[in-house]
């Protein structure tokens, strides 16, 4: 019982304590555009206190000075022109005196070209992940492409099963790595529905609509990891395709290019050789929970009436060939993407072999696995 | 049209109309009745509405996923704020209209009262059609209450979203054709334009709004629903259409929608603050010549909402500008309630506290609407939680309390009987302080960069997150007290005086309280 | 109110504003366009223009020409530029291509849809000949190259030197599926 009413007391004390009570401020951030937007806000919103303090003072003051108990006889004037005048004036010059700044930093925001040189980095939303095209880095006859994933496990976000960790909802397994100093512009497009892509640290917000393309630009600081989101209600995984921005030195920036274009060849040589099912299924299920679970569930059974069980499935635990189909060209007309160009071969065999063995599959079905060679092939006969 | 002339000048117990039972609420054409209907309607979606918002706050109390996956969060989202603004606010005040223009303007009832049931009948139809989808396969909608393309083409139960929408408007529009035209025909002999009560100007001027953009939405849902259903493209670009179109025409309906929500609330404010400072209102006329500059202006300040939908530079300038301007008018309204209360000799009732908070939080949510207008900073607050701090701050404390002043201050004349202060008074304090402390920290969560519309949240937000939480649940359940107050004044409470406030000037202060089933049958003369 | 509303003149004509802003709606989708096409407001590009209406040529200025590609929807196509840049002069016809590859052994029609960035450029990147003018078709695992035909007229504002040529690639019968997914 004391101890019961220990922890009534301890708990809000201890909330209380470990609170980042301060973070109730827009971020000055690492740009020049976003430490002038953070003035134009900080100088707004002093000004409107400024006023408030006025116009409540006056309004306070006058509710105490005339209660009824003091002040038994109310005046009966309606009209005064000069304070009418002065109240209309006043204001709109205040007015201007705001938005001519807010104008000039409007217009640096959307000079586009105020420098010359950098990188044009191609940004599509998906329901619900971030895809990022380097133009200036043609891998093959393609640009570098890699798309960004949540990390966060759903054990962390569905019923706070395990603890939750400190960039809980703002980590992904490829940020986007740019260099600092450098002009960087993103080219914001959509692939389904309308997304937004916010860094607040750079004072960027920009949607990403279907067909059109919108354009960000940006001039990063100081070296760091950032953080954002999408800002567009895009359906249901909404608040689960979070952004995250690498800036590093120029040279770092050169070897993480190197390493993507090294990457590339690799993947070559690793399609070639031998694979166990148990080297495919560890790169299989970590792969499943970042691109499949949170469809198709970490259990497999799918949610009934949205997205369809794979545990017990028909195709995945006997029809290999028709699950390459799948995979490789999406199921047109539904949620079911093609993952053709999200995966490269063998992540794409490992996935495959993971929900073939996963779940009671091996059992009831043929137990079949999918190699890296399957899908070269696949693509060999088919494209 | 009424053929009885009744003289019952003691008409003492209003809930003996002509008919008796369901009957009379299903037939009746009287004004009285229609508004009382809406007010209950109102007060229903508002109870509703704010059950879904509880839902959003206990999600949202913490991180993490505990009461409900993601879709059924955006179908809260979605229908909180559909049914809050179709089904708690408006109605609202189209139900203060019908009790009050025709007292006003010394009218015996409003001019067509056979739509005027109809008009009324038409809303719990359309919400039965929005609602039903909570039984299907697919649910509710789930893309917010804005339903931008292509999110909403592609979402199931559309038709019945759309359908229900197409109703609302015809009743919204048979409403203020009702309210215009009572209004140009139906004054007593004396009472020019300028005379109105500023209620009654407050209604005409949303009347008209109402007229110019309902339509508009109807033709955007219209569209939509073509998009989803017969293979047109007017938002998709695959066959040439354009998604940013749809934000553009939603919002030349949307933009003058947030004023519709607030004009009447200006007009109630005034009255209020007048009787409780026992002195005439300052500037009436300026403040017509504010609401009618608002009105207008608010039809070029639309864009404001599509800061970033890469529009270019020019169009960005002029909306900026435009949107900045309002703030002009409307400091305008607030200087004058300040004026009013200025050397006045004032008392604190429940309406006068409710009004007064209005005033200060009101502007409140002016300030941070002013933050929004500065286009570059705006690229910060858009779409976050500031966002929804600003408009749930000209909503809620705005819209809503008005609507809280105006029920306790002429419930009285509804009633006959005075509602208990001190439980009133109990009820403005506890609804107070819950709605500064849900709404006031997301200005907070916003600026540190907490987008709306999410299910989840990172750990940086949660402390101000969970204070929300426990305003939200503290101002819902204060709600349950003003029906209880209510409810308790309609069959009890001391008897009402026809005055009622001893500074209360107007038309509807010289019947009985509570007003006579037929009123005005003569018409009054005005100087 | 005597004789009924119909009689009654702010009734009707209250009647016809609504009737009247009912229809408006539906004209604001052709004065969008207009708009669009006046200002770039959209980055839009309408329809193809020709090259010969202009007569005094002058190669003055050059312009850097990114191209850009993107597949809606993830439509079964490979699609992206044959060059990711290129180089030209103000008022100089210039030719590239797009390559698309349908990864499917279905027939597949597909629209595509061009997009200028700065959009106040749109109107100065005028197409002589586009994939984007007509809806294209694709054979079961073929792959295609489509040519463009275009020119940069000299009145771009002279503040641009990077203009951005954007294509999304739909997939016409993906569409109808969506649609029809929906009834069920």
């Amino acid at each position: 019982m004391k101890n019961k009413l220990w922890a009534l007391i301890l708990y809000p004390v201890s909330f209380f304590m470990s609170a980042d009570w301060l973070d109730i401020n827009m971020p000055v951030g690492v740009t020049d555009i976003s430490k002038e937007v953070f003035g134009l806000h900080m100088a707004i919103f002093f000004v409107v206190v400024a006023i408030g303090v006025v116009v409540f003072g006056v309004l306070f003051w006058s509710m105490w000075k005339y209660r009824r108990s003091n002040n038994k006889k109310p005046a009966t004037f309606t009209e005064n022109h000069t304070v009418e005048m002065l109240w209309t004036i006043i204001p709109t010059l205040i007015l201007i005196a705001m938005a001519v700044p807010a104008s000039i930093t409007l217009k640096k925001i959307y000079d586009h070209e105020a420098e010359e040189g950098g990188i044009d980095i191609q940004v599509v939303g998906w329901q619900w992940k971030w895809q990022y095209k380097y133009l200036d880095e043609q891998v093959g006859n393609k640009p570098l492409s890699f798309f960004s994933n949540l990390t966060t496990p759903p054990d962390q976000y569905e019923f706070n099963r395990v603890e939750k960790t400190e960039n809980y909802l703002l980590e992904v397994d490829e940020p986007v790595v740019i260099p600092v100093d450098t002009p960087v512009r993103f080219l914001i497009t959509s692939n389904d529905v309308i997304h937004s892509w916010y860094m607040s640290d750079f004072a960027v917000k920009q949607d990403a609509i279907p067909g059109f393309i919108n354009v960000a630009k940006t001039k990063v600081n100081v070296p760091g990891i950032y953080r954002g989101n999408c800002t567009e209600l895009c359906g249901e995984r909404h608040a689960y395709m979070p952004i995250v921005v690498k800036a590093v030195t120029q040279e770092e920036y050169e070897e993480w290019l190197q390493t993507k274009r090294d990457l590339a060849e690799q993947i070559a040589y690793l399609t070639e050789k031998e694979w166990t099912p148990n080297e495919l299924l560890a790169t299989g299920e970590e792969i499943y929970e970042t691109r499949c679970a949170a469809c198709h569930q970490t259990n497999g059974a799918g949610i009934a009436g949205f997205y369809p069980a794979l545990a017990g499935s028909d195709v995945v635990m006997n029809d290999k060939a028709k699950q390459i189909e799948i995979l490789m060209e999406g199921i047109r007309g539904s949620q079911m993407q093609s993952f053709a160009e999200q995966l490269n071969e063998v992540e794409m065999a490992s996935v495959i072999t993971f929900t073939r063995l996963a779940w009671g599959n091996e059992r009831s079905g043929d137990g079949e696995i999918v190699i890296p060679k399957d899908i070269v092939e696949y693509k060999e006969t088919n494209l | 049209m009424s053929a009885v002339v009744e003289n019952h000048n003691h008409h003492d117990d209003h809930h003996h109309g002509p008919k008796k039972g369901i009957m009379r609420w299903l037939t009746t054409t009287n004004h009285k009745d229609i508004g009382t209907l809406y007010l209950w309607f109102s007060f229903a979606a508002f109870l509703l509405g704010g059950a879904f918002a509880m839902g959003i706050r206990a999600e949202l109390f913490e991180p993490g996923l505990q009461l409900m996956d993601p879709i059924r969060y955006n179908q809260l989202v979605t229908m909180h704020g559909l049914i809050m603004i179709f089904g708690g606010v408006m109605p609202a005040f189209v139900g203060l209209a019908n009790w009050l223009i025709p007292l006003q303007i010394g009218a015996p009832d409003m001019a067509m009262p056979r739509m005027n049931n109809l008009s009324f009948w038409l809303l719990p139809t359309a919400f039965a059609i929005l609602l039903s989808t909570a039984f299907m396969e697919g649910g509710m909608p789930g893309f917010g209450w804005t339903f931008y393309a292509p999110l909403s083409t592609n979402y199931p139960n559309v038709a019945y979203f759309v359908f229900a929408i197409h109703i609302m408007g015809a009743s919204s529009i048979m409403g203020s054709i009702n309210v215009i035209v009572t209004i140009m025909n139906m004054r007593a002999p004396g009472m020019t334009l300028m005379k109105m009560p500023l209620f009654v100007w407050s209604w005409l001027i949303t009347a008209y709004l109402l007229i110019a953009v309902m339509p508009v939405l109807a033709g955007a849902v219209t569209m939509l629903l073509m998009d989803a259903y017969f293979g047109t493209s007017f938002f998709d670009a695959a066959g040439g259409g354009d998604p940013v179109l749809f934000q553009h025409v939603f919002w030349f309906f949307g933009h003058p929608e947030v004023y519709i929500m607030i004009l009447p609330a200006f007009g109630i404010t005034s009255h209020i603050i007048s009787t409780f400072s026992r002195k005439p209102l300052f500037g009436h006329s300026s403040m017509v010549y504010a609401m009618v500059s608002i009105a207008v202006l608010s039809f070029v300040v639309w864009a404001h909402h599509m800061f970033t939908v890469g529009m270019p530079l020019v169009a960005e300038l002029f909306f900026m500008w435009a949107t900045m301007l309002i703030a002009i008018p409307t400091g305008v309204k607030v200087f004058n309630w300040c004026a009013t209360i200025f050397k006045g000799s004032i008392t604190y009732e429940t309406p006068m506290l409710f009004s007064i908070a209005f005033v200060v939080l009101f502007t409140i949510g002016g300030f941070s609407g002013l933050m929004l207008a500065i286009t570059p900073a705006d690229f910060q607050y858009h779409d976050t939680y500031f966002v929804v701090a600003h408009f749930h701050y000209v909503l809620v404390p705005g819209a809503v309390f008005s609507i809280m002043a105006a029920v306790y201050y002429w419930l009285p004349k509804w009633t006959g009987n005075m509602y208990d202060e001190k439980m009133g008074r109990l009820h403005f304090w506890l609804s107070f302080a819950g709605v500064n402390i849900t709404f006031f920290p997301q200005h907070f969560v916003g600026l540190a960069g907490m987008p709306r519309r999410y299910a989840d949240y990172a750990l940086q937000f949660a402390e101000w997150n969970a204070v929300s939480s426990v305003g939200a649940f503290l101002f819902g359940l204060s709600q349950l007290l003003f029906l209880y107050i209510v409810v308790k004044t309609v069959f009890a409470g001391k008897k009402a005086t026809p005055q009622v406030w001893d500074g209360a000037d107007g038309l509807e202060w010289t019947v009985d309280s509570p007003a006579p089933y037929h009123t005005f049958d003569v018409p009054p003369k005005v100087k | 109110m005597s004789g009924g509303p119909l009689k009654n003149k702010v009734f009707v004509s209250l009647l016809g504003a609504v009737i009247f802003m009912f229809f408006f709606s539906f004209m604001l989708v052709p004065l969008y366009n207009v708009f669009c096409e006046v200002t770039g407001l959209n980055g839009k590009i309408y329809g193809p223009s020709d090259f010969f209406k202009k007569n005094n040529e002058t190669y003055e200025r050059q312009v850097n020409i990114r191209f850009l590609s993107t597949v809606n929807g993830s439509a079964p196509v490979t699609f992206y530029p044959s060059e990711t840049n290129l180089e030209v002069m103000t008022d100089k016809v210039s030719r590239t291509s797009y390559i698309a590859t349908n990864n499917t052994n279905k027939k597949l029609t597909l629209s595509i849809v061009p997009s200028v960035s700065p959009g106040l450029a749109a109107e100065n990147v005028k197409k002589i000949q586009c994939f984007c003018f007509s809806e294209q078709t694709l054979e079961p695992y073929e792959t295609q190259e489509w040519p463009v035909r275009f020119y940069v007229d000299s009145e771009l504002s002279q503040n641009v030197n990077n203009v951005y040529l954007s294509y999304t690639l739909f997939e016409k019968e993906r569409e109808e599926m969506l649609a029809a997914n929906h009834e069920h």
